[in-house]
């Protein structure tokens, strides 16, 4: 049985295969629509159309081909294999009184690979990704329900960062052509008491705690608005509107009052005047909806709408709000040693000139 | 504005040059003319000299390197193909063969940029990283040193049907052929993962992830993994005739869609490089 197991980790066919497999399923990922690349309307549309070759691709998770249980399984045989592989290449090598650079190179090569398999498998399994976005002058708390966006591993046990964020000064500058510059968050970390006050920007990060902090892309302005019942009841209620992509672009923002019924559609203009990111004369294009009812016009700050019920709206301020990731994931560096050694052993076995 | 104009006209300059080089490493390869070799490798070298101060001039208007759209990238990339063809070269004269392939090539893809929106587009933030610049280069380096083997790869297919029948009798015998293909496709092989593996970093420091099945990425690991297939062939079953030969050019044919194919044809993070 132990014979038979060798001779099936060392068999090259075996090896050829895996690779031939490992190729397969990477040429569905990319050429059968990804779950993680379309929307969900994409596959509703795609199963009324043809219901048997959805039923036949979603069973073999063909359309989630990397996150697909016969995936990982493929990864594990492949890791498999791999260790045993550098276990015989490393026990030959020991034994070796004669140094052959080529076979070191290969060693190197098939151990960097593994590590990072490993490791990634590793960091897969216990990565905690968030997604904040905060106000100006607002602070994140480091709780896990005000994260927007969440993403933990299998065996991570949510995601509390555990400091607060304060998002001092959000600043965003522009290349002539209206593309972005630079995206520049000033932020105050509190953590046990401590203040540290640093500034974050995209290819620029910061690590607190193991949690590495990244500047997103997606910024825009925070509407606020108060609203006034009747009765005299009121509260406030801000819209976070994403900057588009392009200058040319509006600023728009569907949104409802919470428990009231009104639907809000927003167009807003940093600049009235001229298409600009900047604020400089702010207005607002509105649409008010309840059932059948739509008021709408266009208002600016400090303005108070009268609603269809009797109800009042006040816009009351505009402030930048930033995005920002936070990412803990152990076992990148781990991933990274593993690159180094990858790339030392195909140095060593490819690029060295050797005695032929 | 002047200056651009200087550009294209430098840029045009040395694709006549290119050309004519091409024209002259075909003469000596398929006619024997050896003296004139060393004529293609100066005309080469003279269009070397425009391209390069096209690419300067462009490089100090944009104030990045050729990196944004097609019109920069296929003339760096020609220029990094042309520079290593003749590096080589220099060392190991039985490649020069390679030239009838690399020179065409170079200067076809260069023309076709030329054709393509010339514009000058700034880097957005997440471009801005010497990780991008190690990226792009080492893929470049990949290319380049897989379209050489491709031409090993080419004469050994052409040679093997023919024999050593009139001009392929010039060429090194198939051994030889086998030889450079294999050697420039592990050079390719070498690049290729470097090129992955500081992408892979880049996207780390720029997203917090290193790796994230983009499309393009998938293609670039599917390209590795092919390769990688290559390499097993011919270590294990001794895959060293045609059979490894056709597996160089589809080494190249997944290099070549990977970095110009599917930018035009998958929504990837990668596009706005190219398109």
């Amino acid at each position: 049985m132990r014979k038979k197991i060798k001779r099936i980790l060392t068999s090259p066919k075996i090896v050829v295969s895996l690779i031939i497999t490992t190729l397969a399923a990477s040429f569905a990922g990319v050429l059968i629509p990804q779950s993680a690349f379309r929307s969900a309307q994409y596959f509703e549309n795609w199963k009324a159309d043809s219901p048997f070759t959805y039923a036949l691709v979603d069973l073999f998770g063909l359309n989630r081909v990397f996150s697909s249980p016969l995936f990982l399984v493929l990864v594990l045989l492949l890791t498999l294999l791999l260790c045993y592989s550098v276990y015989l290449q490393g026990s030959v090598l020991v034994k070796k009184q004669k140094i052959n650079v080529r076979k070191w190179g290969r060693f190197l090569f098939h151990v960097g690979l593994l590590v990072v398999l490993l490791a990634s498998m590793y960091t897969l399994a216990f990565q905690k990704r968030g997604f904040v976005q905060i106000i100006e002058s607002d602070t994140y708390v480091g709780d896990e329900k005000s994260l927007l966006a969440k993403e933990v591993g299998v065996f991570a046990k949510g995601f509390v960062p555990g400091f607060r964020i304060r998002l001092d000064r959000f600043e965003h500058s522009y290349w002539e052509d209206g593309s972005i510059k630079e995206l520049k968050s000033l932020i105050t970390v509190s953590e046990n008491n401590s203040d540290e006050t640093v500034t974050l920007a995209i290819n620029k990060t910061i690590s607190v705690k193991g949690v590495k902090l990244y500047q997103a892309r997606s910024y825009g302005y925070t509407l606020s608005f108060l609203f006034k019942r009747k009765n005299e009841e009121k509260f406030y209620t801000h819209f976070n509107i994403v900057t588009p992509p392009k200058l040319e672009k509006p600023y728009d923002g569907v949104s409802d009052i919470p428990s009231t019924g009104y639907i809000l559609r927003m167009k807003f203009y940093p600049d009235v005047t001229k298409q600009s990111f900047y604020l400089n004369r702010p207005a607002l294009r509105l649409t008010i909806e309840r059932g059948s009812e739509t008021r709408s016009g266009m208002v600016y700050p400090g303005q108070t709408l009268a609603l269809p019920q009797g109800e009042q709206l006040i816009w009351t301020a505009i402030r930048p709000w930033s995005g920002i990731r936070l990412v803990e994931s152990r076992g990148t560096p781990v991933v990274f040693f593993g690159f180094a050694l990858l790339i030392a052993g195909l140095i060593v076995l490819y690029l060295i000139p050797q005695n032929r | 504005m002047e200056l651009l104009l200087w550009e294209v006209t430098l840029h045009w300059a040395s694709v006549v040059l290119y050309v004519t080089a091409g024209v002259i490493f075909s003469i000596v390869t398929v006619f024997g003319k050896d003296r004139l070799y060393l004529w293609a490798v100066r005309i080469s070298f003279a269009g070397l000299v425009p391209h390069s101060a096209a690419i300067l001039i462009r490089w100090i208007a944009s104030g990045h390197g050729p990196y944004m759209l097609r019109y920069e990238v296929l003339s760096s990339n020609a220029w990094v193909f042309i520079v290593m063809f003749l590096a080589f070269a220099a060392k190991v004269r039985k490649i020069r063969f390679a030239g009838m392939i690399v020179l065409p090539y170079a200067f076809l893809t260069m023309t076709y940029g030329l054709f393509s929106n010339p514009e000058i587009k700034r880097l957005p933030p997440s471009l801005q990283s010497i990780w991008l610049v190690l990226h792009v280069s080492f893929y470049k380096l990949a290319v380049g040193a897989i379209l050489i083997s491709v031409a090993a790869a080419i004469f050994y297919l052409v040679k093997e049907r023919r024999g050593e029948s009139g001009v392929l009798i010039r060429l090194p015998g198939l051994d030889a052929l086998d030889h450079y293909s294999h050697r420039f496709a592990t050079f390719g092989f070498t690049f290729w993962s470097i090129g992955i593996i500081s992408g892979s970093i880049w996207a780390h420091q720029s997203w917090g992830r290193y790796w994230g099945w983009d499309p393009i990425e998938t293609w670039s690991f599917i390209t590795w993994l092919f390769y990688g297939f290559y390499l097993h062939m011919r270590f294990f079953f001794r895959w060293t005739d045609k059979k490894a030969a056709w597996l160089v050019i589809g080494c190249f044919l997944l290099s070549f869609t990977t970095a110009f194919v599917i930018p035009f044809v998958a929504r990837s993070v990668h596009s706005s490089y190219f398109t």
